[in-house]
């Protein structure tokens, strides 16, 4: 987790950070954490909306996982999530690793809230 | 006295290629600065900027989420406009329309095109709970105050067409599949009473009664024969059905108590050459429609099963209904000026009628649950549903 890429950080999203006075290291740390937080986020609010009756899971592999069981599901969904965000920490000094948290944890944070609005709205 | 330092030794003369090497010394140096650098922010606790920075992704995430949300329900076809009116509630279907509805204590529950809508008649809130949009046909919920049940037929593997019940529970809001079948299940059916459903089927020329709990449990037959329906009533522990050999021929009436498991074969009297229509089983009493084929009058019939004594509760011509909940019996008349439908009352036993609402359409069918009233007004996208309060 602590190895170090000897290269210097580069790219934009890096520099434009730089001046904002944020150390990207650390945004993508909490990025991953959120990231992780919102996986689990949504796996509680499926489990609760396929309970209601209302929805079906449309991924065709978490579909067949939930169809294995709860813990196999959970197993998958966090496994998989944890792994994604070990590697991008891996691979920190590149800036596709933060464009890529970026978007995994907003995508993530959009699914959460529509789901949440949508068992709000019950 | 000490003496004084000395001068620090002056550098060695630099070969002549040492810029280059002092370059890449100096870029050596700040790169390990870097490096350093990077290990001690690793390891330092991560500021509060960095912090407020992927909390934003996260809202901006989610404002996009809720906007999609927002967007969805904006353009949904089956949100029906409801409006507070002075008795109740005004609900119509944009360009749906609404096919037919049925009310239990806080909950009207209607069809409209694919869709299956329940709304609560405290708050006016609505809740799609079912949307058949690849369904052959839907057919109209059932309501009790526990929860609305409702069927619908769809292709299923094979182009055979699969009938699924639905249930849904109004205090766990959760909706369950509770059946899916080849049988051909009555039009009749299903109905609720509690939290228990039953239906009719068909499957090769035998008729099954089954019965299903709502939260849960597999389908019970209660009774099988060739030629059962096309009535089938629930209230309580008491589950009446129709038998009848032809759609012309008479039919005859079995109740049963599920409390005791026992059945009875019930003659209901005056119904030779008249027809039995609308009939509501609420409270031990069984109300129904009674059209005279000669004459051509209507009366509005009820038969206590406790007491086994009928009366007419009222007569008139082109009587709609009637709904009935156990103590209210109601029905709509044409007005008498001639123009639109008087929705009338009565509570039984032995009270007079009471005019509840005066229409302006005709009224189609009418609906009953305590101290509401709710009454389906025209066909076709034009229809309206409306809810009041029973006078007291």
């Amino acid at each position: 987790m602590n190895d170090v890429d000897p290269s210097p950080p580069s790219g934009r999203p890096a520099r434009g950070l730089a001046r904002l006075g944020i150390s990207r290291e650390q945004l993508l740390f909490w990025l991953l954490l959120e990231l992780w937080v919102l996986n689990a986020a949504d796996l509680l609010l499926t489990h609760y909306v396929l309970w209601l009756g209302f929805a079906t899971e449309s991924n065709g592999i978490m579909r067949y996982f939930l169809h294995e069981g709860t813990l196999t599901a959970t197993v998958f969904k966090i496994g998989v999530v944890s792994v994604g965000a070990l590697v991008l920490w891996r691979v920190r000094r590149r800036p596709a690793a933060l464009v890529a948290a970026v978007l995994l944890t907003a995508i993530f944070a959009a699914v959460v809230a529509y789901q949440a609005v949508w068992v709000l709205s019950l | 006295m000490s003496p004084p330092p000395r001068p620090p030794p002056p550098p060695p003369p630099l070969p002549r290629d040492s810029g280059h090497r002092l370059v890449a010394s100096i870029g050596a140096a700040t790169l390990l600065s870097r490096h350093r650098e990077d290990r001690t922010d690793s390891s330092a606790p991560p500021s509060a900027r960095a912090l407020l920075a992927a909390a934003l992704v996260v809202v901006c995430g989610a404002i996009l989420g809720v906007a999609g949300f927002a967007f969805e329900q904006g353009h949904a076809n089956w949100r029906p406009h409801a409006t507070r009116t002075s008795a109740g509630w005004r609900v119509t279907q944009p360009r749906l329309g609404i096919d037919g509805a049925d009310l239990a204590g806080d909950h009207l529950a209607w069809q409209a095109g694919p869709y299956t809508i329940v709304m609560d008649l405290n708050s006016g809130a609505t809740r799609l709970v079912g949307a058949a949009t690849d369904a052959q046909s839907v057919w109209p919920p059932a309501v009790s105050p526990r929860g609305a049940v409702w069927m619908e037929v769809a292709d299923g593997p094979g182009k055979q067409t699969q009938t699924l019940v639905y249930a849904y529970d109004f205090t766990s809001r959760r909706r369950r599949h509770l059946l899916q079948t080849s049988s051909d299940l009555s039009a009749a059916s299903p109905v609720v009473t509690g939290t228990t459903a039953y239906w009719l089927s068909d499957r090769d020329g035998t008729s099954l009664v089954t019965s299903c709990d709502i939260n849960g449990g597999g389908p019970r037959v209660l009774a099988s024969g060739s030629d059962l329906g096309p009535f089938l009533l629930a209230d309580g522990s008491l589950v009446i059905w129709s038998s009848q050999p032809r759609p012309s021929a008479p039919f005859s009436l079995t109740v049963l108590d599920t409390s005791s498991d026992t059945t009875s074969d019930l003659t209901l009297p005056g119904q030779s050459g008249a027809s039995f229509d609308s009939p509501v089983l609420a409270d031990g009493t069984l109300v129904w429609l009674r059209s005279a084929n000669q004459s051509g009058g209507d009366a509005i019939y009820s038969y206590d099963l406790h007491t086994l004594s009928a009366r007419q509760v009222v007569s008139g011509d082109s009587l709609v209904g009637p709904a009935f909940d156990g103590s209210t019996v109601v029905w709509a008349q044409p007005a008498a000026s001639g123009s639109g439908d008087v929705v009338m009352g009565l509570r039984l036993p032995g009270g007079t009628p009471f005019r509840i609402a005066a229409v302006s359409g005709d009224v189609s069918s009418v609906l009953v649950s305590g101290t509401r009233v709710a009454w389906l007004v025209g066909a076709g996208p034009r229809s309206s549903l409306a809810t009041a309060r029973l006078p007291q």
